[in-house]
């Protein structure tokens, strides 16, 4: 089972996945499985900031200073959220330097 | 809220992306000049279906039809039609007009790189089979074929007026098959209120049969003959939006929509003008307002009826731009009176969305938004 993210951890999205926005959102398809998966504004902007290679105390930090929301309830949302994507495959955690 | 899911519907996540561009290319390409794109030619009124929504076989007094002839002598003085890249023979039913092949053949020779397709109801097997024997002995190639197909058996009869016609359909279907295999061929569904619950079952057998499938809704001629008005209720239209959704999601599906979406946006110009069509004609069924912003008819598109007579749009057939035939194509379509047309054509806020005239002004747009979309990068 996916436990939350510890604050220096750094991910990369799946090589088994293709993405793009969608407005304001996101979708990002599984490519093994065909299942796509709609990410809200927010949620799209973590996996960007993610895929990026921001850690997840960055993450969450760029996430509340740009959309005006607590801290706390962001690192939350981002735990939950990096659960789900590393429980469907799509997110990875980075290899080690 | 953070939120990741899969709630949303396949069509209406591809076909937020397609808006998305439709409305950025509509800005791209706004104010760009552009040439006569497609040429539309209706050979001759004669026909031997009675449908119900058309004006052609009401029309007494049809004279003889346009002549290889004079069409020869129109297109060779035309400069304007030089860009023209979609050619489209329709009537009527034209292989009943004598003067179909050597029409047809003067077509493919103006205008060789352009799509050529013909427009007739494929009901009469052997006719057809002998005028594109002919066709062929004169080395024309790669011409495309449409026809209506309005329900699916005894629902095909009741919309052509004519007992046997779904049976001549198949006929004409079959042998294509048989004597011509590999030419393209379409079948176009008339949307009215009698027979909207038949549309995914004329969408289905075009698909098993690898046939391209459009649908419009019924025209309303206004200005000339009709044997029949309709009048859609709303619950008539939401089991036409309701149809037209199914097919929407299974394009998608079978298309392979959101893998075009994610890894080949540019190449897939074609099935965003598709499905935005699709869309747009389910919006409009559910209540939306019309979706052309600017229409083309008038720039882009030329139609010309069997007497020569200029005209933008088949809703507004019965205002003609000028004749062709009498003034010359070029002075006819430059005159006063065609510019005045087409430039009030082009604020029309009719609830219309025909494929002949929504299909090329979406290509426009989309191809516009296109070109500015970035080359998609896969993750590594
Ligand atoms: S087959 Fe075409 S031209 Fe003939 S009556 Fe029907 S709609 Fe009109
Ligand atoms: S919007 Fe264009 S195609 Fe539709 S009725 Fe008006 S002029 Fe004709």
């Amino acid at each position: 089972m996916s436990k939350d993210p510890r604050q220096e951890e750094t991910f990369r999205h799946s090589p088994d996945t293709a993405w793009r926005r969608v407005e304001d959102d996101a979708v990002v398809l599984d490519l093994r499985s065909g299942v796509y998966f709609s990410l809200n504004d927010t949620a799209a902007r973590m996996w960007e900031l993610l895929g990026e290679g921001l850690d997840a105390a960055e993450v969450a930090e760029q996430v509340s200073e740009e959309y005006g929301q607590e801290l706390s309830e962001v690192r939350a949302d981002l735990g939950g959220l990096v659960r789900q994507l590393r429980k469907e495959g799509l997110l990875l955690p980075s290899s080690p330097a | 809220m953070t939120r990741a899911g899969r709630a949303e519907g396949l069509a209406d996540l591809v076909l937020r992306q397609v808006r998305a561009w439709e409305e950025q290319g509509a800005a791209l390409a706004a104010g760009e000049e552009e040439g006569i794109r497609e040429l539309h030619l209706e050979v001759t009124h004669r026909c031997d279906m009675k449908c119900v929504m058309c004006h052609h076989w009401l029309l007494e007094d049809a004279g003889p039809g346009l002549s290889a002839r004079e069409l020869r002598r129109l297109l060779d003085k035309s400069r304007l039609l030089d860009r023209v890249e979609t050619v489209v023979v329709s009537g009527g039913e034209p292989w009943l007009d004598p003067e179909a092949v050597p029409i047809i053949a003067l077509l493919r020779e103006r205008f060789p790189k352009a799509s050529l397709g013909v427009l007739s109801h494929l009901g009469s097997a052997r006719l057809l089979e002998a005028r594109l024997t002919e066709l062929a002995s004169l080395g024309v190639a790669g011409l495309w074929l449409g026809s209506s197909m309005d329900g699916v058996g005894a629902a095909h009869d009741r919309m052509r007026g004519r007992r046997g016609a779904f049976r001549g359909l198949e006929a004409g279907l079959d042998m294509l098959g048989r004597r011509f295999p590999g030419t393209a061929v379409s079948l176009n569904f008339t949307l009215t209120p009698d027979n909207a619950s038949e549309l995914w079952p004329c969408y289905a057998y075009a698909r098993d049969r690898g046939l391209g499938f459009g649908a419009q809704l019924v025209v309303e001629h206004q200005g000339l003959p009709a044997s029949r008005r309709f009048r859609w209720t709303r619950a008539g239209l939401s089991e036409a939006g309701r149809q037209i959704a199914l097919i929407l999601e299974d394009l998608c599906r079978s298309a392979g929509a959101l893998e075009a979406l994610l890894l080949r946006p540019l190449e897939s110009a074609g099935l965003w003008a598709r499905l935005a069509y699709w869309g747009h004609l389910r919006d409009l069924c559910l209540g939306s307002k019309p979706a052309m912003p600017d229409c083309m008819a008038g720039r882009r598109y030329a139609m010309l009826d069997p007497e020569g007579g200029l005209f933008f749009c088949p809703v507004f057939k019965h205002r003609k731009a000028g004749n062709c035939l009498k003034e010359g194509f070029d002075a006819a379509w430059r005159s006063p009176m065609a510019r005045a047309l087409a430039a009030e054509l082009s604020r029309c806020r009719k609830r219309c969305w025909l494929n002949c005239v929504a299909h090329p002004a979406l290509d426009r747009v989309l191809k516009a938004a296109l070109r500015d979309e970035e080359v998609p990068v896969r993750a590594r």
